[in-house]
């Protein structure tokens, strides 16, 4: 089966386009006996894969965009359009705005495909990445940052979600990243849950937990740096899926 | 603690601060002088794995007339902006070599590529011809309109100067020409030609397609009419959002082209 073997970012671009085009992945026309043969393979994968549960495997399409491909760029927007979103809603107000910068992330996407890099992290972190940056740019430039008072501000603090469990995203950067949260203290765990969950500043952090601004401005530097070692280790090779 | 450890802890706080929650000007311009010229991605690359791991992103999806929009606009930029080889931006920058590299690697060569070219043009099949040549093939065809340009006040005409629309009703094929119409951002707006049709209602031209401006100077455009038109009256260029739109409100009308009588 192709996606054991070519459903990593390792992959070549063809070998990726050839998986691709096997997996069906997209609407595909004109499929030769063997091609037939390997969807109806996928198929059952899929179904198996359903039945016991296990998370899905999606080739990245960042290799194809890089050579030009506008239909792996039709499903990249369909992929990652529920991500980018979410992550607009929970930091922007303005819908009209978040949706002018949805476009724009998705053009960057378009431009530096070639940048995506598989041993640093997966498809969908690095999209995230290029997300939270542009989000968090035009914020910081239009000074549109949500006003929250002390009292929502300390309200995040209490209610923060729980996530003692696992991971909510079964990618692997995901994955990685939550076993090296679950090392930090909890001090450095609240920091960074406030920051990432709730998009509080540094400035909003200190007040909501009553900390000194230095204090955790260190939480969040050594909390970060520490899941950044983990993810990316010294010889900066991952696995992602 | 070292001048050099306080400035790498230093830079890591302004790291961490750029991937959670974004940097003052100030602050900024101290994190560049800092990493000197090499952004360090790996802090924000963390941060986007800790999103993905604690929050749940899976309930999210725009509305489905936002996503036709974003849709419209990246892909018109993805096809506008394609290089001659098919490739994006990055792929086609990190492969060309710098031009002096390029030319003496290829000194050798020159003299051999000269002589193979020269022999090459013997059997090489015919180019696909230009819009340009295609125009005035069809400008030789019976029946043909041509109808000029009028520019109306809008920016976009401001330094328009020459150009017209040809157009078969027979053969269902058209070109229009410009010199001078502002060059679009695809991703803020485009073009989209109008075609009025005599035997319908004027309250709904046909679609045209939309198309987008890249240069100044000359710039020819095929016409590509959505539904058959029986006889075309007017045409009308409007400024709409990326993707064009079904019914416009006509709020920005560069130009338009009636045929006399």
């Amino acid at each position: 089966m192709n996606e054991a073997r070519c459903g990593g970012p390792l992959c070549s671009a063809s070998e990726v386009r050839e998986h691709r085009r096997s997996g069906g992945v997209g609407p595909y026309h004109g499929l030769s006996r063997t091609r037939l043969s390997k969807r109806a393979a996928t198929r059952s994968h899929r179904n198996a894969r359903a039945l016991t549960n296990a998370p899905a495997i999606e080739s990245p399409l960042l290799p194809l965009i890089a050579e030009g491909d506008q239909e792996a760029m039709r499903q990249l927007i369909d992929r990652y359009a529920g991500l980018i979103w979410s992550i607009a809603r929970r930091l922007m107000r303005d819908d009209a705005e978040a949706e002018n910068v949805m476009q724009e992330i998705y053009v960057e996407l378009w431009k530096h495909a070639g940048r995506f890099d598989g041993s640093k992290g997966s498809e969908k972190a690095f999209v995230a990445m290029i997300a939270r940056r542009r989000f968090i740019d035009r914020i910081r430039h239009q000074a549109r940052r949500p006003v929250r008072t002390t009292d929502q501000i300390e309200a995040y603090a209490t209610a923060m979600p729980d996530t003692a469990g696992e991971s909510l995203d079964k990618n692997e950067s995901a994955k990685k990243a939550f076993a090296a949260f679950n090392e930090l203290s909890s001090d450095q765990q609240r920091v960074l849950k406030l920051s990432i969950q709730q998009g509080l500043t540094h400035e909003e952090i200190s007040r909501a937990l009553s900390l000194p601004l230095g204090t955790v401005k260190t939480h969040a530097r050594r909390g970060l740096h520490r899941v950044r070692s983990l993810l990316v280790p010294a010889a900066g090779v991952e696995v992602a899926s | 603690m070292t001048a050099q450890n306080t400035e790498r802890d230093r830079m890591e706080e302004l790291l961490a601060e750029h991937a959670l929650s974004g940097l003052s000007a100030e602050d900024a311009a101290v994190l560049a002088e800092l990493e000197a010229g090499e952004h360090d991605e790996s802090y924000e690359l963390a941060a986007a794995a800790l999103e993905l791991a604690l929050v749940d992103h899976e309930q999210a999806s725009p509305p489905a007339e936002v996503m036709e929009r974003i849709k419209a606009g990246v892909l018109a930029h993805a096809a506008a902006s394609r290089t001659a080889t098919g490739r994006t931006q990055d792929a086609v920058e990190e492969e060309a070599p710098a031009p002096l590299a390029v030319l003496f690697r290829a000194l050798p060569w020159l003299a051999a590529a000269a002589a193979i070219a020269l022999a090459a043009v013997a059997w090489m099949p015919a180019r696909t011809p230009s819009f340009s040549d295609q125009r005035v093939a069809l400008l030789e065809s019976p029946g043909v309109m041509t109808v000029a340009w009028q520019a109306l006040e809008d920016p976009a005409a401001a330094g328009y100067t020459d150009g017209d629309v040809v157009w078969s009703d027979a053969l269902q094929q058209g070109y229009m020409r410009f010199v001078g119409l502002e060059p679009n951002d695809p991703l803020k707006e485009q073009y989209q030609l109008w075609i009025f049709d005599a035997s319908r209602s004027a309250d709904h031209p046909v679609d045209g397609g939309v198309f987008n401006v890249n240069e100044a100077g000359e710039v020819i455009v095929p016409i590509d009419a959505k539904i058959r038109v029986n006889q075309a009256s007017m045409f009308a260029i409007t400024v709409e959002r990326p993707g064009g739109v079904v019914v416009s409100d006509r709020s920005r009308l560069p130009l338009l082209a009636q045929p006399a009588g």
